[in-house]
C-alpha cells in the first residue's frame, strides 16, 4: 500500500481548536510513505494453542 | 448454502497472532487479526476477497479529543478511523484461517493521527467476497495504548 502521511509528533491530547492553533508546528514535517506495514495470511485453526502455531507465522512485507 | 464468517477480531503481537493482546506500549509491535471461516464451496470456486481492518478512535465529540489528521489542504480535520484495505486476497489457506495486518509498532500505524497515541480504542474488520453476495463483519475488540 502507498500512503502519504504527515507525522503528528504530539503525545498529549489536543482539541481540534488547540491543534489548529498549533498547526504551524505540524506543517513542514517530513512526508512519510509506505509506513502502513504489511499484511500476511496464516493457515490454521484459531482455537489451537499459540505454541502449536508459532512456527507457522509467515514473514510479511514491511 | 455458502457462508463466510469472522469468528473473532483482536489485536496481537505480530509474532504471536493466535493470542489476543489488549494492552500495548506505543512502540510495541502491533497486529490486527481476523479469524475467518468460509464455506468450502467458496474456496473451490477460487473466489477472491477484499478485507478492511480499522483502528477506531471512539471519541467523536468535536469539542473533545477526537482523532485528527492534517488533510491535503494543510488543515486540521477529524479522522476517527485508521483504515487498512487489502484487495484481491485468495482463499489460499482453506476454510478456517487468520488474516492479519501488522505494523512494526502501533506508533507506525497511527503516526499521522493526533490523539491516537494513547488511550482506549477498538478494532474491527470486514471481508467482502468478490463476485458474490457474501460478506462478513466483525464485532469490536477494545484495547489500550500507553506512551
Amino acid at each position: 500500500m502507498k500512503e502519504r502521511n504527515k507525522e503528528i509528533p504530539v503525545i498529549e491530547k489536543l482539541t481540534l481548536a488547540e491543534a489548529r492553533a498549533r498547526i504551524h508546528e505540524f506543517k513542514g514535517l517530513k512526508m512519510i510513505e509506505g509506513r502502513s506495514g504489511g499484511a500476511a495470511v496464516s493457515a490454521g485453526h484459531p482455537s489451537r494453542s499459540v505454541r502449536d502455531e508459532k512456527g507457522s507465522v509467515p514473514k510479511g512485507k514491511s | 448454502m455458502s457462508f463466510i464468517n469472522i469468528s473473532a477480531v483482536y489485536t496481537a503481537d505480530p509474532n504471536n497472532i493466535w493470542a489476543p493482546k489488549n494492552a500495548f506500549m506505543l512502540n510495541d509491535p502491533y497486529a490486527i487479526v481476523l479469524n475467518i471461516q468460509v464455506d468450502s464451496s467458496v474456496v473451490r470456486e477460487g473466489l477472491l476477497f477484499d478485507a478492511v481492518v480499522q483502528i477506531v478512535g471512539p471519541q467523536q465529540d468535536l469539542t473533545g479529543f477526537p482523532w485528527w489528521i492534517i488533510d491535503s489542504n494543510g488543515d486540521v480535520a477529524p479522522s476517527p478511523t485508521r483504515d487498512s484495505t487489502w484487495t484481491n486476497q485468495k482463499f489460499q489457506w482453506g476454510t478456517n484461517f487468520a488474516f492479519f495486518v501488522f505494523w512494526n509498532s502501533y506508533h507506525d500505524a497511527i503516526v499521522h493521527v493526533g490523539n491516537a497515541k494513547q488511550g482506549v480504542f477498538f478494532v474491527q474488520g470486514t471481508v467482502n467476497v468478490q463476485g458474490s453476495d457474501l460478506f462478513a463483519a466483525s464485532e469490536r475488540f477494545w484495547f489500550k495504548v500507553r506512551a
